[in-house]
């Protein structure tokens, strides 16, 4: 069972990888998708746990993502972890916040079709989401 | 002397305003069996699932196209839109969007618009993913395409 510490200092450990990466331009691509992945930590901390009804009716605690996950494919949904995480963060955190995240999502998840090259803007723009992100689920 | 055929790779879209990849295939194949017209013999089951794709294969261009002239509307620059069948019920839409723009504040409205336009329209028998990327001078549309967008918004139609 993933403990709240342990998310919010995975969240820690990947961006300290991600300001690290930043030190070299030609990095860009790997601080661009740490810095998505320390946000994802970073709003999971903030968002689990939560309740939802369960099949019976009752109310049941989802503590992690794998578990709502789980859930929310017994109520027919086939999304991805990606995004039925995106999903809640719309649900449960800011609109502002929300931006910031599916920024970093969609950057992440199409840096392959940039063969892994990408200006500086998008590498700051990817840590100042991040470090907005980090104060917003703090 | 012998004669040789060639065999026409134009393949017609099913879909009026976007042009599918000659050589696309998605793996899935009813999708596949779908997007090549083909006619052979069909399960009444697989005739129900066929019409269910083509269903929201269409919903799913058509959102795309709403949220482009959502874009337009906020002055972003859409290079391209790019579509892709996850499965019968399950898409993404790809928008390649100006570098300016992608940094804008504009584009921020733009990703609001995308989250109320997924929500409007998820079901449990629907989904459609949006994603964007900013126009570089390395972006790769065959690595896009290879990755399974094999439509693209023609948008002189």
């Amino acid at each position: 069972m993933t403990k709240p510490n342990d998310r919010l200092a995975h969240a820690m450990h990947n961006e300290d990888v991600c300001n690290h990466l930043s030190l070299k331009e030609e990095f860009a691509d790997w601080t661009i998708t740490t810095a998505f992945y320390s946000a994802l930590h970073f709003v999971s901390h903030k968002i689990f746990p939560f309740k939802v009804k369960a099949i019976e009716g009752k109310m049941t605690d989802i503590e992690t993502l794998d578990q709502y996950y789980s859930y929310s494919k017994s109520l027919k949904k086939s999304i991805s972890k990606h995004e039925l995480l995106l999903e809640l963060v719309g649900e449960k955190l800011t609109e502002e916040t929300y931006n910031y995240y599916d920024w970093l999502y969609s950057s992440a998840n199409t840096a392959r079709y940039h063969h892994y090259q990408h200006p500086p803007e998008i590498s700051n723009r990817a840590i100042t989401y991040m470090n907005k992100i980090k104060k917003a689920c703090s | 002397m012998a004669h040789t055929t060639t065999t026409s790779s134009k393949i017609e879209s099913p879909l009026p305003h976007w042009k599918q990849e000659s050589n696309s295939f998605t793996g899935d194949e009813l999708i596949d069996a779908y997007l090549r017209g083909r006619k052979d013999e069909r399960s009444q089951n697989q005739e129900i699932l066929m019409e269910r794709f083509n269903t929201n294969l269409t919903l799913a261009a058509s959102l795309s196209e709403e949220l482009y002239r959502e874009a337009v509307e906020l002055e972003l620059m859409i290079n391209t839109v790019h579509l892709k069948a996850e499965s019968i019920s399950k898409f993404a839409i790809l928008f390649v969007i100006a570098m300016d723009d992608f940094l804008s504040e504009n584009f921020t409205k733009l990703s609001s618009k995308a989250k109320t336009i997924r929500e409007r329209s998820k079901s449990d028998k629907f989904y459609t993913s949006f994603l964007f990327t900013p126009l570089s001078p390395t972006i790769s549309e065959e690595c896009i395409t290879s990755d399974g967008y094999i439509f693209k918004y023609d948008k002189t139609k």
